[in-house]
């Protein structure tokens, strides 16, 4: 079949990729990591690529692929961590207080357990249903939404510790280049 | 000013550097990947093939044609079970519903209040909490079930948020409380006292996330923390005071106390009884039936607890997690085929836990091998049991893709 051809790979990989790429930086928080990130997941796409049905289906097991090499490596990157018996025991500045909002976003993003943050960003960035991002994610769907909303009271409290409000507009999902 | 979470999220993404995705590279790793993988799986088919022909050729030498060729050696033998309760041989439980209480979200930004149910005292009390997300401020009250009583307790400082139960006795709660930035804290009240004490301990980014995960109190006082990192990896802190110590010797193994005991299970299944200054290996392996996952860090892990005087662990299997019991002397009694347990909690009552996509709820009790389904189903985590009670979640009649409405309920078990 012409859509197993590497050629096919190339076109999906090239029209993917970037929004690949942005959904794994929202998660880890770093351009060249979330580039690495991609790399390997596209690594993995194309060894499941002739098992993989055309259609829908193939952006959903990107989505899942990314997702899961970034859990990987974030379990991989603390368990190679350098382990201190005993941690500081110091307060830690809010560190939201008085900077600009895409590093608010970012911080209080980074401060989510991995589940909530996963369960925010393909909430609301990948505009997923509950349904889809509990299949992703592999667990319930009451603990995807109540992973998502606590996810966005965090959030919220943070940009309400730098000054501001956050809030969700429900007239629906932003314009995005299909992939 | 109110920031929309969709723009905020999209707009972080505005200032994508160019480059970053290589897809002919993509490609070039695939294709040897494949390749790779084909030369693995030919090399292993061979070696096989090689092995038992040497195997026949040496069985043939030794025993004569008519002998069965004994498997390559692999460790130490599975753990023998005494017996196997099938999960179709399972009685209803009637259940005698005593109290609920519900939480609601219909605006996923705005409705953070919660108002549940976290756990059960050892005396038979359910402890209520009821969360307000202006002002972060949690209340904090004892439910008597059977009369619906309910004593609340003295308020929390402010800026306790959400809590979690840890330790729940007749004489002390003992609760984490997870906060932002990575500045989280043990909760105490004393319940004689009717008094609060809070320890707060600083974290960093790996450990701060340790607080989602597993959360035990040891029989030395010290609350016992592994992260949602499925490896386990353990630490430690004073109820009262101390920093976060790392417990480098319980890494990659579960963990329960009773009295002066501590049992420990790894990935692999071997299962350690401490007692009295000495060690008793009840299990090197998991049962037959079980395989133990190659990749442990992607594998649910393995869960231990007592139940009286009864041990139960849940072994980690490529297959599900199989329940298995010991008994006083350490000999394995019953165990459950393996399914994929999610959720559970043991007590005295027996271990009752949540299986596959719907979530149905059972109760195991080791002491008879008695396997009982409670009919229910089960929302997000949170199940537990104990004084002859269960406690566990249940969406609501509003509960759908847009609006969160948990129901928590508690139950006597007949």
């Amino acid at each position: 079949m012409a859509r197993r051809d590497g050629d096919d790979f190339l076109d999906f990989a090239a029209a993917m990729g970037p929004r690949m790429r942005r959904t794994a930086f929202l998660l880890c928080g770093d351009w060249d990591r979330a580039g690495d990130i991609v790399q390997e997941s596209l690594i993995r796409l194309y060894v499941a690529w002739p098992r993989l049905e055309p259609g829908p289906g193939m952006s959903s097991y990107a989505r899942r692929t990314v997702v899961h090499v970034h859990a990987d490596w974030a379990r991989k990157r603390s368990s190679q961590e350098v382990v201190t018996d005993v941690l500081p025991q110091q307060q830690v500045d809010d560190a939201t207080a008085g900077i600009p909002e895409r590093v608010v976003l970012m911080n209080a993003l980074a401060a989510l357990p991995e589940r909530q943050r996963a369960c925010v960003v393909l909430r609301y960035y990948e505009d997923l249903g509950v349904a889809e991002v509990a299949t992703l994610l592999g667990c319930r769907e009451g603990t995807v939404k109540s992973q998502t909303a606590r996810g966005i009271g965090a959030l919220r409290r943070a940009y309400q510790r730098a000054g501001g409000d956050l809030g969700v507009d429900d007239r629906g999902p932003r314009e995005e280049p299909a992939w | 000013m109110v920031t929309d979470l969709r723009a905020a999220l999209h707009e972080a993404v505005d200032d994508e550097p160019t480059g970053g995705v290589d897809v002919v590279a993509a490609l070039a790793g695939g294709r040897h990947r494949v390749r790779r993988r084909r030369v693995l799986a030919g090399a292993g088919a061979a070696a096989t093939v090689v092995a038992g022909v040497v195997a026949v050729l040496a069985g043939s030498a030794i025993t004569g044609p008519d002998r069965a060729v004994a498997p390559l050696p692999a460790g130490p033998p599975p753990l023998e079970v005494r017996r196997v309760v099938e999960f179709d041989s399972a009685q209803p439980a009637p259940l005698d519903v005593l109290t609920s209480t519900r939480t609601l979200w219909r605006d996923p930004v705005h409705d953070q209040d919660t108002d549940r149910f976290v756990g059960l005292t050892d005396d038979g009390l359910a402890v209520r909490t009821r969360f307000t997300a202006d002002g972060v401020r949690t209340e904090v009250a004892l439910v008597d079930p059977a009369t619906g009583r309910t004593t609340r307790l003295p308020d929390p400082d402010p800026g306790v948020g959400e809590i979690r139960a840890v330790s729940l006795t007749a004489d002390r709660l003992v609760f984490l409380v997870g906060r932002q930035h990575y500045t989280d804290a043990v909760l105490t009240f004393d319940r004689a006292a009717g008094t609060w004490s809070q320890h707060s301990v600083s974290t960093t980014d790996e450990v701060g996330r340790f607080f989602g995960w597993q959360a035990t109190l040891g029989t030395d006082d010290r609350v016992y923390l592994a992260g949602e990192s499925l490896a386990l990896r353990w630490w430690s802190t004073g109820t009262t005071e101390g920093p976060l110590v790392h417990e480098a010797g319980l890494d990659g193994r579960a963990v329960a106390w009773n009295t002066d005991e501590r049992a420990t299970v790894d990935q692999r299944g071997e299962v350690r009884l401490e007692r009295g200054g000495t060690t008793q290996v009840l299990a090197e392996r998991a049962p037959r039936g079980c395989t133990p996952p190659a990749d442990s860090s992607t594998a649910a892990p393995p869960s231990i607890g007592f139940s009286g005087s009864m041990l139960v662990v849940l072994f980690a299997c490529t297959e599900g997690r199989q329940i298995v019991a010991f008994d006083d002397s350490g000999s394995a009694v019953a165990t459950l085929p393996p399914r994929a347990v999610t959720d559970l909690s043991i007590g005295a009552e027996g271990v009752l836990f949540a299986v596959g996509d719907r979530q149905d709820l059972y109760l195991f009790e080791p002491s008879t091998a008695r396997l009982r389904t409670l009919g229910r189903h089960l929302h997000e985590e949170g199940l537990h049991t104990a004084h002859g009670l269960v406690l566990w979640n249940e969406p609501g009649p509003e509960d759908s893709d847009q609006v969160l409405d948990i129901v928590y309920t508690v139950a006597a078990l007949p």
